[in-house]
């Protein structure tokens, strides 16, 4: 790829969108001037209005009974300017009068009836509006004078009847609190609240504004026919305004950041808490955390910024356009706000949901949590994502496509299954989206079920990853024979099968356990399927556990997986590479990863060799069947050492490993179809058969 | 030269339906051929109109031979002046100058600095770039407004600057579809001069245009197609000839009667 072609049309884009003033005015005067101007009026505002409530003056009305208890209201009124800076302007009224009209009529605010009886004080009834702003602070304001000298009168009565009464008063123990966390923590506690959602709209805004320009507002404009005239390549264009869009959100974060920045450096200096909060407070602790989220950003807006380019690239016009990216944005921004959810914290499941993982990790930066596994699985998430995203911006979008509008390219999806070839075989770019569409299902309703039913979510999920390719094979009219290798096994491979899962078990078994020993943190989060299983039955684990994935997984990776790749011009062995490594990666654990990479290359194997999935199903079956016997029924395999022990000698690892291999070349060697003892007896059979 | 060896190109079109047939997995949409099995050549120093009633093809026949877009069946060949073949269609598109109503130009800049941007981009040096700016610049008089914003340019000038950028990299083939369309005679006769003066130089020019008379007076070879396909190929005596009419407007007319078509 010429990269001076690249650089040059990015510098055409970017000089094309920081000339067309709408944008620049959007995207830096609001954040700069209107952000600020908003912000300070507001609180000159509240501030100003704070200092007239407090300065100003109430009119109570007292209904004149004796003179006594008038001058005594009077002067009790009088001292609250002093003890809580209460302006009163008092005045006495007749009992006859209208004390509602009054009120209604703003002539005073509060009414104060004092009620001789028998008692040394009279009882007070208040009179108020509380519709009515001033009224109902007039009357919480006399309310309080009134409350504090019953609690004196009160005082002075027990002291009088106690003579130990200041003894009594006193706390019978003291309660002291201690705070562990510091005022960073404190601080950052609010800003993690803050940041993560400002953060991410400020990606968006600038993204979804400048991606509909680049891309449908060049075609409506029809430069971007001129463009396309240009000896440029599809790649080299789309990589081109991705760049372009992506510095520009850059930008916009860096403008919004320095935006904040300074209102906050403004509010700091200005408010009174400063000098409390500044003491010992050390910014340089969340210097790693902020040094964190820049990098983090940058992978985010490159992942925002494809996936607005590619929906922008759908639409027809720019009016589609935006009815297409604003429920996107919707959801964009839903995922954003719930990192300040009660309850939400990021774990390795969360870590993998676009958006929602970014908001969670920068809020779990600012709190000062730096989880090394859970920082690697975000990133790495992330970095997955805006893969996949530029991926399909680059493949599935042809300029021809885009300009003249014939729809999507090597996505069968977006077509009708009536318009479609029979016996088609599907494409990279079916891939991605049946493993986008299971991935969204099982990690969205999936992860909602496991958590709500349990078990029984268990085998949703397994509905879904045996569902979406089969359904979408269909839906393509794919070759299905093909696709999903449905050929009667040979004996000889079920029969190698039986060596093949009992070596690899045994390897299998002492590598967890080396595994386990060498990474404790890890192997914690190991259990939560076994939780899962426990709460079940036996036969319903056997089910769930041994058979359904058994299916399931095996239609979805050595199926659909497989089968496409093999159809690819792409070398065999890295067909069974990549089936391997996908499916080690849907297993979402560090730990399976390594094992479960060496199983799959077994299993890559095996359908290569036997061509039938029915082989792989069958090896599946028998492995996961058998941990769920040793889950259940451990008192099976009692005089077994290997199944009873969590940690090895080195003496037993080698033994064990041996035996594990030998296993499995037995395996080999009785299978193989070129090599295998077998295999002349196969070619025999195939000659005859013609 | 430009080779076309027997081109299709599909596309999807919505069929219409009456309202209440319409129910769900019936088929709304169909494939046609917007152009079917188009053959034809075009040798160094010859222009070729394009001429055909609306919707006969022609845009879409234009843009393939550009390679803007692909088609479904056949292929377009381009071959350097040494007569070699040239297989990758980014290249291809070095050795064309698209023209269409449908190139527009990016406002914001100035004319000078698209081309600079384009020749850029053809991966001209900065010696040559300023050296051919110059030229165009004389060439086709846009001394006046060349360092203005095109936004601020007439449709006059702005139609110069739409060709300055097909001349930036100096491209052996020219494909215009409709250049004239729009313009005063002035501006149309400076293009028509333009042509026929690359013609000379050796060029290949391949342009589309409703307007009989010019096509008549400035074409070597008239390519006639009507709903996708061909129906008529030679020099405009040669048509002439064959349809018994003393000009091509009666030509054309005569020869979409005889395909089924009406004279309107």
């Amino acid at each position: 790829m010429n990269k001076r072609i690249i650089f040059t049309l990015l510098k055409k884009e970017l000089t094309d969108i920081f000339r067309d003033t709408k944008t620049i005015i959007i995207m830096v005067i609001v954040p700069l001037i209107l952000y600020p101007l908003v912000f300070l009026g507001s609180l000159l505002l509240t501030s100003s209005l704070m200092k007239e409530s407090t300065v100003k003056t109430y009119n109570v009305a007292i209904v004149s009974t004796t003179a006594e208890t008038t001058q005594n209201i009077r002067s009790l009124l009088d001292k609250a300017l002093v003890k809580h800076e209460y302006h009163f302007h008092v005045e006495e009224i007749n009992s006859s009068e209208n004390y509602e009209r009054y009120i209604r009529d703003e002539k005073y605010d509060v009414v104060i009836v004092p009620e001789t009886n028998e008692s040394e004080y009279p009882d007070i009834t208040i009179y108020s509006l509380t519709s009515s702003n001033k009224s109902s602070t007039a009357r919480s304001m006399v309310d309080i004078v009134f409350t504090d000298y019953s609690d004196e009168i009160i005082e002075e009565r027990l002291k009088e009847a106690f003579s130990d009464y200041e003894t009594l008063k006193e706390d019978p123990f003291k309660i002291e609190k201690v705070d562990y966390s510091s005022k960073e923590e404190t601080t950052g506690m609010l800003i993690g609240y803050i940041m993560p959602f400002m953060m991410i709209i400020s990606v968006l805004m600038g993204a979804f504004t400048v991606a509909i320009d680049i891309s449908v507002g060049e075609k409506e404009r029809g430069t971007l026919e001129t463009l396309i005239t240009l000896p440029i390549s599809n790649t080299q264009m789309m990589i081109s305004k991705f760049l372009a869009v992506t510095i520009f959100a850059l930008f916009s974060v860096a403008i919004n950041i320095l935006s904040f920045a300074l209102m906050g450096i403004f509010v700091f200096n200005s408010m009174a808490f400063a000098s409390t909060f500044v003491g010992d407070f050390k910014f340089t602790q969340f210097i790693p955390s902020i040094l964190i989220m820049a990098v983090l950003l940058v992978l985010f807006t490159m992942f925002v910024s494809s996936v607005c380019l590619c929906v922008d690239f759908m639409a027809k016009s720019v009016k589609e356009a935006n009815n297409l990216t604003t429920p996107l944005m919707l959801i964009l921004m839903t995922g954003a706000g719930m990192s300040v959810l009660p309850g939400v914290k990021l774990n390795f499941g969360l870590a993998l949901v676009p958006i929602l993982n970014v908001s969670l990790l920068i809020k779990e930066l600012f709190m000062l949590n730096f989880n090394l596994p859970l920082v690697i699985t975000v990133f790495a998430a992330t970095i997955i994502h805006t893969t996949v995203a530029i991926y399909i911006m680059t493949r599935v979008f042809s300029s021809e496509n885009i300009l003249f509008g014939e729809g999507l390219r090597s996505v069968r999806i977006f077509e009708k299954r009536a318009n479609m070839k029979k016996g088609q075989i599907p494409g990279v770019g079916d891939i991605i989206m049946v493993f986008a569409l299971m991935f969204l299902i099982s990690n969205f309703a999936g992860g909602f079920v496991v958590l709500k039913f349990g078990f029984i979510g268990y085998a949703f999920s397994q509905l879904i990853i045996f569902i979406v390719p089969v359904a979408y094979a269909w839906y393509m009219r794919a070759e299905m024979k093909n696709v999903f290798s449905l050929e009667i096994p040979g004996i000889k491979e079920m029969v190698g099968v039986l060596f093949f899962v009992s070596g690899s078990y045994i390897f299998n078994t002492v590598l967890v356990s080396v595994l386990y020993n060498a990474f404790p943190v890890i192997a914690r989060d190991n259990d939560m399927l076994s939780g899962v299983v426990s709460s079940a039955g036996f036969v319903p684990a056997l089910l769930v556990i041994g058979l359904m994935p058994a299916i399931a997984e095996e239609a979805a990776f050595r199926g659909f997986l497989y089968g496409t790749l093999k159809n690819k011009k792409l070398p065999i062995f890295a067909t069974m590479v990549i089936t391997a490594l996908v499916f080690a990666a849907y297993h979402m654990n560090l730990l399976q990863f390594i094992y479960v990479t060496l199983m799959g290359l077994l299993m890559s194997y095996m359908i290569y060799n036997s061509k039938s999935i029915f082989v792989t199903a069958f090896f599946h079956l028998l492995n996961n069947s058998f941990s769920v016997c040793l889950e259940y029924h451990k008192e099976w395999f009692k005089g077994i050492t290997l199944l009873n022990k969590s940690k090895f000698e080195i003496k037993e690892i080698i033994i064990y490993a041996i035996i594990g291999i030998a296993l499995v070349a037995i395996g080999f060697f009785i299978s193989d179809n070129k090599i295998g003892i077998f295999s002349k007896l196969t070619k025999k059979n195939q000659s005859q058969a013609r | 030269m430009i080779k076309v060896d027997n081109i299709s190109k599909k596309f999807i079109r919505n069929i219409k339906t009456d309202s209440e047939k319409k129910s769900f997995g019936k088929r709304t949409k169909e494939e046609f051929y917007a152009v079917k099995e188009v053959s034809f050549e075009a040798k160094e120093g010859e222009i070729l109109g394009i001429l055909g009633p609306n919707g006969a093809g022609k845009t879409t026949l234009l843009r393939m031979l550009a390679s803007l877009m692909t088609p479904n069946e056949g292929e377009v060949k381009i071959f350097k002046t040494d007569g070699t073949l040239i297989d990758n269609p980014v290249d291809k598109k070095k050795y064309i100058g698209y023209l269409s109503g449908n190139t527009k130009l990016y406002n914001r800049f100035s004319t000078r600095e698209m081309l600079k941007i384009l020749a850029d981009v053809y991966g001209m040096s900065r010696e040559e770039t300023e050296k051919r700016i110059a030229f165009i610049e004389e060439v086709l008089e846009m001394q006046n407004f060349i360092d203005n914003r095109i936004e601020k340019l007439s449709t006059g000038q702005t139609q110069r600057a739409n060709i300055a950028r097909c001349l930036i990299h100096s491209p052996e083939i020219y494909i215009f579809d409709e250049p004239t369309l729009g313009l005063d005679v002035i501006s149309s006769d400076a293009i028509v001069n333009f042509m026929k003066k690359e013609k000379e130089a050796g060029k290949t020019v391949l342009y589309s245009t409703h307007y009989m008379e010019e096509a008549q007076y400035l074409c070597d070879h008239i390519f006639m197609i009507y709903k996708g396909k061909r129906i008529a190929y030679g020099t405009p005596a040669e048509l002439m000839e064959a349809t018994g009419t003393d000009n091509l407007r009666d030509t054309f007319k005569a020869l979409i009667i005889k395909e089924g078509g009406s004279d309107e």
